[in-house]
């Protein structure tokens, strides 16, 4: 009985929190605007800023584009940018403008010649750098719908809504100091076409009016120049990949690789040969980890396999080719993108062949393949007869390449390992798995020897001539019942 | 004199340990545990040419064993004289090392041994002590199926290769199968707080948590058929098994 009486009241009690938070949700409307992308363009070359809050540019002709948006859009909406305290002078319109009606987004571009010339000389913190606080602000306006219940009739109101955005916040830093030289390590350690290369990290050297941000923002491009091949045009060129290190986008690591490429095929070799070539490493007593002791060789950044964009103070230079000696140096560039006067000391190193676990193993005489062929293995005992050597190939060239194929797979690899061990538990049941598997190897061979159409074409004669045969034989086996 | 102090102390055990069983209790068919314990693979040295003098495994791992992760499932499907339940485990094992240079001195350049272990297990769990005598202690055994799942990456983090002089390629991906055995013991912690474990029980369904430590044998080498690897050890395991 209670509980009869409850149940209504509680389901009004819900209606009624649905609606009052739905109206409180509808009527509550906020505008809030968001600086999505800063890109800077600078000499014709445009980058993307990794702060939307701090920004560095090198020169005041840097054009610096701010893209921004609202959360929700507007039927009509101001936008303001307020060149803030920071500088020492009281708030002041910079620039303003209009969104599109009912567009959420807009941009506005500016350099800091032009904050410069609206602050004549107060925000000059030294010759070289000086810096600023822009705040962006919004005023939004919409038309909002209400919908009320008098009596038996809903009544539809409209009122128009105001709202002005918080705040947002960039702060430019006008940045030409160069940021000092970097010192190399002078024991770098060879690796397998790499080398693993240290030097000191640089500090920031920007010292604006605006606080420091935290983390450094400090990056590093290293150089390294073929010092002496020793006749390494016949040793492989491997792909230079970027290091894990490397913090750049996709583009300037296909840079990387372009010029990789380009350094290789005008320094070492003219027909470089296949990746598996053994390479002779000359003995170099004492080349790795030598400064070179002319330190002052002018450095020609068109000479150097280059990477940039590294965030730490290591890097494993990779994509060298083993057997020649190299040369290597690093520049520190800093956030505004400038870079130090100088190249840093040379080191020298030779990569050299490493042995992974799997070589070492293997050259040690280890005789694991590797591999899951289990009832084949088992049936035709050993994984590199032809047979078994067939339907791996069979697996990886054709059923690799099929989702129906890959799901195949994955059950035989669930299924087939007990079977397998079930097998070779039970030699004398092998001669029948041969006979099962054997069908399946011959229409293997068929298919790499003949093509896919072909062993369709035959498989589907099998099929039909095993069907016709069923058939035959279930209508003799009744013939001869009666 | 010795008998009768051994009595004594046979009587205090029981008087600690003999509460009745929980009426209430809500039925237990299955056992999940999470477990650590060391592994190492040396066992694959052994298996090679001693008088070449180069063990792989020590040379790049080092020789100490490292942590092995395992988790599992267990279903009863007999439950008497203590129970008998069929188990499913797997878990992870890592190790990394420098690769070797020509001279044999370690490089920067990294490789790494990584394993998934997949178990079958047969379990044995003699629980009739506890449920008869609230001994908060029970012994088990296991035996079952293992396929080891295996591969190692080179300085690249790429699958490992070799290139054999007869120009035959092998990549360091692969499984191993075998068998183990192990033995073990639990320790109930419901013992430690009763209550707790009632509690535990009615809210959540889970009838006692256990401590527990296992030795394993582990002879995975593919049953001697084929070329396989030695990756056999005896190791053992502890963590931590909710019985629900």
């Amino acid at each position: 009985m209670q509980r009869s009486v409850c149940l209504p009241r509680i389901l009004l009690m819900a209606a009624c929190s649905l609606a009052i938070i739905c109206w409180a949700s509808m009527s509550a409307w906020a505008v809030n605007v968001n600086i999505d992308e800063v890109t800077i363009e600078i000499d014709d070359e445009s980058y993307t800023s990794d702060d939307v809050e701090y920004i560095y540019v090198n020169s005041e002709l840097a054009e610096i584009t701010l893209d921004f948006s609202l959360d929700e859009s507007s039927e009509d909406a101001d936008w303001t940018l307020t060149l803030g305290a920071s500088t020492n002078v009281s708030d002041q319109e910079f620039q303003s403008g209009k969104f599109a009606t009912n567009a959420s987004s807009a941009s506005t571009s500016f350099t800091p010649r032009d904050v410069n010339v609206k602050l004549g000389d107060q925000n000059a913190a030294g010759d070289l750098v000086y810096s600023f606080k822009l705040t962006l602000q919004v005023t939004a306006t919409t038309t909002e719908e209400t919908t009320t219940n008098d009596g038996d009739e809903d009544v539809t109101t409209s009122e128009t809504v105001t709202n002005t955005s918080p705040t947002q916040t960039i702060k430019i830093v006008v940045d030409r100091d160069p940021p000092e030289t970097p010192t190399l390590d002078s024991t770098p350690s060879s690796g397998e076409n790499s080398v693993n290369l240290t030097w000191e990290a640089v500090e920031r050297s920007t010292s604006g009016s605006i606080e420091e941000t935290e983390g450094s923002f400090m990056r590093y491009k290293v150089c390294a120049r073929i010092i002496d091949d020793f006749g390494a045009s016949s040793s492989k060129i491997l792909d230079g990949d970027a290091d894990d290190d490397l913090d750049e986008s996709e583009t300037e690591t296909v840079e990387y690789e372009q010029e990789i490429e380009e350094v290789v095929e005008e320094d070492v070799a003219e027909s470089a040969p296949e990746d598996d070539t053994e390479v002779e490493i000359p003995d170099f007593p004492g080349v790795d980890g030598d400064e070179d002791t002319s330190s002052d060789v002018e450095i020609n950044e068109d000479d150097c396999i280059l990477r940039t964009g590294i965030t730490s103070n290591s890097y494993r230079f990779d994509g060298l080719t083993n057997g020649v000696v190299y040369g290597f140096r690093v520049k520190a560039v800093d956030a505004a993108r400038n870079e130090s006067d100088d190249w840093s000391n040379e080191v020298t190193a030779t990569p050299r062949p490493v042995s992974d676990f799997w070589e070492t193993y293997k050259e040690a005489g280890g005789k694991e393949k590797g591999g899951f062929c289990f009832i084949a293995t088992a049936a035709f005992e050993g994984y590199d007869t032809p047979e078994v050597l067939t339907l791996r190939r069979f697996r990886d060239d054709v059923l690799a390449r099929y989702e129906l194929g890959i799901a195949f797979i994955s059950l035989y690899y669930r299924w087939g390992a007990p079977a397998g061990a079930w097998l070779d538990e039970h030699p004398s049941l092998r001669p029948a798995a041969r006979a099962a598997l054997s069908p399946l190897v011959w229409w293997s061979r068929l298919y790499f020897a003949y093509g896919p159409t072909a062993a369709l074409l035959v498989l589907l004669a099998a099929c039909m001539l095993l069907g016709g045969a069923t058939i035959g034989f279930r209508r003799f086996g009744k013939e001869a019942g009666r | 004199m010795k008998s009768s102090l051994l009595a004594c102390f046979a009587a205090i055990l029981f008087a600690c340990f003999a509460t009745p069983a929980n009426a209430e209790e809500s039925p237990k068919n299955f056992t999940l545990h999470l477990g650590f314990g060391p592994h190492s693979i040396n066992a694959i040295d052994d298996e090679l040419d001693s008088s070449t003098g180069t063990k792989p495994v020590s040379d790049v791992f080092g020789t100490g064993p490292k942590l092995m992760f395992q988790m599992g499932l267990e279903y009863y499907v007999w439950q008497g004289f203590g129970s008998v339940g069929i188990e499913g485990a797997s878990g992870f094992w890592h190790t990394s090392g420098k690769g070797l240079r020509e001279d044999g001195t370690q490089s920067k350049d990294s490789t790494t041994f990584n394993m998934i272990p997949l178990k079958l297990s047969a379990v044995y769990r003699f629980s009739y002590l506890q449920e008869e005598w609230a001994v908060p202690l029970v012994p088990f055994a296991k035996f079952g199926f293992d396929y080891w799942i295996w591969w190692v990456l080179n300085q690249r983090d790429d699958l490992a290769r070799f290139v054999d002089d007869d120009g035959s390629s092998s990549k360091a991906l692969g499984a191993t199968y075998g068998l183990h055995v192990a033995y073990g013991l639990m320790f109930n912690l419901n013992f430690i707080d009763r209550e707790l474990g009632r509690d535990f029980d009615q809210s959540a369904g889970v009838n006692g948590t256990y401590l527990y430590i296992e030795g394993v044998y582990n002879w995975l080498e593919d049953f001697k058929i084929g070329d396989s690897w030695n990756l056999s050890t005896h190791t053992f395991l502890a963590g931590i098994l909710f019985e629900f």
